[in-house]
């Protein structure tokens, strides 16, 4: 499903160079919308006029929009080479069987996190989990976390096997797991860490658990093994990993508004490619509109 | 900043000049079949840092004391340590006697179990759950014993049976000697570790892998390494 944000980010990426011829011809604001996307925002037919000024280019309809003021935050392509897209891909969208499949969706935390730990969690433990969770987190301006007393406060639970069953769908659980709820826009809203204290037995080894399970529920991800060892991303963690350089690369740019949020794979590429070749060929680095 | 991408490339591959074992056609053969069985998706596992064990008071003394000395018997394999602890929190290989029963069946298959199996079964009564990274390196395993079973003749051997194959993931065979802990019956002679058992741990950890192992690829790298050594 395309996203709102996906269509206004393409909006924009139009637009953007729309007003670079418009600058020079006219004293008010014009946009190029491709035809479909069009349909989906506006949701009304179009008028004989609007026809007769179709703009056709690079083999797509484009209709005009007289006088468009767009709102929303503007934010400048963030230009990464392929050998970095390629690693981010893979743990962004779901990667399986040595391929990618163009409509996994990235997801992404738009809110605060709230995190309530539940009794069971000693203090030390959530300490050492909040010294971890912290280290992902500080750098990333647009991703904040907290810890909450009151379960109702929270929008992140993590509880043991035994206690009050926070999360029911994960009630016949055997592996220690997080399950996840994201809108209609991709955004992660909710999360639950489930710990199987039978697989888990130890705060050690339910320490290590809950690091992982953070660090993928932050953005649905998947561990790629073709990363070095050194990389959390490369799934070789145990109770000694730290998050590398590259890893925080990766975060950073999950969370990063110079790409568009909530794509799925097909779209991301097609951005990418459109994004690209407009800098190459006409020098121009095209921005993202985000709107909420 | 420069990416971190990798493949197996000849770096990765520079321990097969050491890795003599892989000549001897016979153990190599005998090795697969503890490591894959006739799995083609079964990937190695390996346990990484020393293994901390810690061992439930439940467990009826004598065995305790003869299990300690079975594992401290275990000559010096590379990258396979062994250490006991009597902190819970510091351990990362937990030998738990429930209450509940437990075994590796499921209830219904061993419900059609004969009795002379469940006595031949080591996992009939215990089983283990590893907890992994996505790399198979093993970080912790839970080894469960039912309460019924511990003070029964073959408990011992079959403690002794069921945490050997746990540090490989090892598969018993009927080709393996009598005597082996890795033979696939529970018999009174299986009372150390033999010669043979431990050369099947080295093959395991002569080195700690740093990309996926099934058999197709430990067949490769055989084949590499009768390349190398040309």
């Amino acid at each position: 499903m395309k996203t709102l944000i996906t269509i206004l980010s393409l909006f924009f990426v139009v637009n953007s160079f729309a007003q670079e011829e418009n600058i020079k011809n006219h004293s008010h604001s014009r946009a190029l919308i491709p035809l479909k996307y069009y349909k989906q925002k506006f949701k009304k037919p179009l008028t004989q006029k609007d026809s007769l000024n179709f703009v056709y280019r690079d083999n797509d309809t484009l209709v005009v929009i007289e006088n468009y003021k767009p709102k929303g935050i503007r934010v400048p392509y963030k230009y990464k080479d392929s050998t970095f897209l390629d690693a981010y891909t893979k743990v962004a969208f779901t990667y399986s069987n040595d391929s990618l499949k163009n409509k996994t969706v990235m997801k992404y935390w738009k809110d605060d996190v709230s995190i309530f730990f539940s009794k069971s969690i000693p203090k030390k433990t959530k300490k050492d989990f909040m010294v971890f969770a912290n280290s992902l987190v500080n750098k990333i301006d647009s991703l904040n976390i907290n810890v909450v007393k009151h379960v109702e406060d929270s929008n992140y639970i993590i509880y043991n096997s035994g206690d009050f069953e926070y999360e029911s769908r994960m009630v016949n659980n055997k592996e220690s797991e997080y399950y996840m709820y994201w809108n209609g826009k991709n955004q992660i809203y909710k999360t639950t860490i489930k710990i199987i204290t039978s697989v888990n037995f130890n705060e050690k080894t339910k320490l290590i658990a809950m690091k992982k399970l953070f660090f993928q529920s932050l953005g649905n991800f998947t561990f790629n093994n073709e990363l070095e060892c050194i990389n959390y991303f490369s799934g070789c963690f145990n109770e000694n990993s730290t998050v590398s350089n590259f890893d925080m690369e990766l975060l950073k740019y999950h969370y990063s508004y110079g790409i568009c949020k909530g794509t799925n794979y097909e779209t991301f590429m097609e951005q990418h490619k459109k994004a690209k070749d407009i800098l190459k060929n006409k020098n121009v680095r095209i921005g993202f509109l985000h709107q909420d | 900043m420069d990416t971190t991408l990798v493949k197996i490339d000849s770096s990765q591959l520079s321990f097969l000049k050491g890795f003599s074992l892989l000549d001897n056609k016979n153990l190599v053969k005998r090795y697969k079949w503890h490591a894959f069985r006739h799995y083609k998706n079964r990937n190695i596992t390996q346990i990484i840092g020393p293994l901390v064990i810690f061992i439930d008071s439940d467990l009826p003394k004598n065995v305790k004391s003869e299990f300690i000395k079975f594992i401290k018997d275990i000559p010096k394999i590379n990258n396979l340590s062994f250490a006991f602890t009597n902190d819970f929190e510091k351990a990362n290989y937990f030998i738990d006697v429930m209450d509940n029963e437990v075994s590796s069946y499921p209830y219904e298959e061993k419900l059609e179990l004969s009795e002379a199996e469940i006595k031949d079964i080591t996992f009939s009564e215990m089983t283990y759950k590893f907890y992994a990274n996505n790399d198979h390196k093993l970080l912790s395993c839970h080894f469960k014993i039912s309460r019924s079973i511990i003070n029964d003749d073959l408990f011992l051997i079959k403690l002794k049976k069921g945490f050997f194959r746990s540090l490989g993931n090892f598969f018993e065979s009927k080709y393996a000697p009598k005597e082996s802990i890795l033979y696939n019956k529970p018999i009174l002679e299986t009372k150390y570790i033999t010669d043979y058992d431990i050369m099947m741990l080295k093959y395991h950890y002569q080195h700690l892998y740093d990309f996926k192992v099934d058999s197709e690829i430990f067949d490769s790298l055989i084949i590499l390494r009768k390349k190398i050594i040309k």
